[in-house]
């Protein structure tokens, strides 16, 4: 169980990116935080990653506060960041250096078989594709076996083929061990694709704006009436000055948050 | 220096073979051939008399003849050990004290002015002061290539060190590195370029200083040829000693690269195509 409370960030200069948000993750669940810039839902997914920490309240794993970074919670950012200087497979076994050689080669295997990049191996990241190198991205924090994956906006920076294409691969991947996932994105669609349930956010200070449970079976389809209807849903919860009215009355896939 | 990685390393780019290939590196060589056949021309048919620009010839006549003495290995191993012993203590100080001005923001506002205070004096300037300090013979000597060799990787390692991208350094922070391994496995590596290039130009100062200590009096050593060949009026034995240093420099530069290069094939860079 991840919890979040009353998780605030105050930044030296006084600029409050977030106030008192609290949430409780399931094992199991993909919770997806959709909202604008500003509002705070990279600064939430950082502290939960230990790499920046919470000015007021806290976050906790199994009971734990989460004061650095945590062996059980990995963590994907919105580049792939891998080391130019290590091969793909060394980039993939980084988090396994602790273990000897056979049994890491036996893992990397293991891990790039299963994001399909086997014959990316021995090559440079300079080499790989956006979405060959946020693949590899992903098999390194999940080598580890991380009970928490934490995404920050992991496939904005892709096209939009590619982008549809590692999210249901993302899913593959949860199907195995179904880690707790929490990804931030500020795209809608993706986030109804995913999740379990929806965090909407809103603005200055970053707040939940409304928490949406998303009922779609999986494989979920992205142009039936149902998802439709979800991204509705989602949309009615955004500030009315995000969104006119006007807006609300058109087509809802033209356009995006 | 990444020990701990390296289960699979990428295959080396196939390199393209041809006339090219040979051709490239020998119109290099184009000018400086038809200089010194044009000079050895006009010496030899008497248009110049060649006393005190000597022809290809004679230089290389005066270079074997000191090979052939041991003349040229005595003078040019003395100068190669201070070389070495100025480079190697100048590259390790200035990676040290430049690791740690940048590594921490509070050592870096603390000695870096001081450093870059010492760094706008001209070396040379010290040279009495040495002598005062440390006598004529070899200490001086090292320690003023030391000094010289200091000031280009001190730069050089704090620079990069201060510019390594935070986002690779949180890849760091999310694996739980600890310092040492943080400094292994990614400032090191990531700093290799510039390192290299750095120690590339402390051994090419390490060579111009080490001409200057030996002008301040020696009685061995390659600056001691130079200044005997002045003395005595024979400007083939300067000429010789300077292609020596060419040729050492050169030859110590090329392995200094050598080393490097197996730890920068993973460079992305416009070099590299």
């Amino acid at each position: 169980m991840l919890v979040f409370d009353h998780v605030g960030k105050t930044y030296p200069n006084g600029v409050r990116a977030l106030d008192g948000v609290s949430l409780e993750v399931a094992p199991g669940e993909i919770l997806v935080i959709i909202g604008g810039s500003g509002c705070g839902k990279s600064t939430l997914l950082r502290a939960a990653s230990g790499l920046d920490i919470a000015t007021q309240g806290s976050v906790a794993l199994d009971g734990a506060t989460i004061e650095a970074p945590h062996e059980k919670i990995g963590l994907i950012f919105q580049e792939p960041r891998l080391l130019p200087w290590l091969s793909v497979a060394d980039n993939v076994g980084f988090g396994l250096s602790h273990l000897p050689r056979s049994e890491r080669a036996k893992r990397i295997a293991a891990a790039l078989e299963r994001v399909g990049l086997t014959d990316k191996a021995g090559v440079w990241p300079r080499e790989l594709s956006g979405g060959q190198a946020q693949r590899v991205a992903i098999a390194r924090a999940l080598i580890t076996r991380p009970s928490v994956l934490l995404l920050d906006e992991p496939f904005s920076a892709l096209d939009a083929f590619t982008r549809a294409e590692l999210q249901d691969h993302l899913l593959d991947l949860w199907e195995e061990g179904r880690p707790i996932l929490v990804l931030v994105t500020h795209d809608i669609e993706e986030a109804l694709v995913l999740a379990t349930r929806v965090v909407v956010m809103r603005t200055q200070p970053g707040r939940i704006a409304g928490i949406l449970d998303v009922p779609l079976p999986r494989p979920r389809d992205r142009l039936s009436p149902a998802f439709e209807e979800q991204k509705r849903r989602v949309l009615r919860l955004f500030d009315s000055t995000l969104l006119s009215r006007r807006a609300l009355n058109q087509p809802l896939h033209d356009f995006q948050i | 220096m990444l020990s701990t990685e390296g289960l699979v390393k990428p295959q080396r780019a196939q390199r393209r073979i041809g006339a090219a290939r040979l051709l490239r590196p020998a119109l290099g060589l184009l000018v400086p051939v038809a200089l010194a056949v044009g000079w050895e021309i006009m010496v030899r048919t008497g248009l110049s008399s060649g006393r005190l620009v000597p022809p290809p010839s004679v230089i290389f006549s005066t270079f074997a003849d000191l090979a052939a003495t041991g003349e040229l290995q005595r003078h040019a191993t003395v100068t190669l050990l201070r070389v070495l012993a100025g480079f190697a203590s100048g590259v390790v100080l200035g990676t040290l004290v430049g690791a740690i001005t940048g590594y921490s923001a509070l050592s870096h506002r603390l000695l870096d002015p001081s450093l870059q205070g010492l760094r706008a004096i001209p070396s040379i300037a010290w040279v009495p002061l040495f002598i005062l300090w440390f006598g004529i013979f070899e200490a001086s000597k090292i320690i003023l290539i030391a000094v010289g060799v200091f000031f280009p990787v001190y730069l050089g390692v704090m620079g990069a060190v201060r510019s390594v991208d935070r986002k690779i350094v949180e890849v760091g922070r999310v694996f739980r590195l600890s310092g040492s391994a943080m400094v292994w496995r990614i400032l090191l590596p990531a700093i290799a370029p510039a390192y290299v290039i750095a120690l590339r130009a402390g051994l090419g100062l390490g060579w111009m200083f080490v001409v200057a200590a030996e002008f301040m009096g020696a009685s061995e050593g390659l600056g001691f040829l130079l200044i005997d060949g002045q003395q005595l009026g024979k400007p083939a034995q300067i000429v010789a000693a300077i292609v020596a240093f060419a040729l050492l420099g050169k030859l110590t530069d090329w392995i200094v690269a050598s080393i490097a290069a197996p730890f920068l094939r993973w460079e992305d860079a416009f070099a590299s195509r």
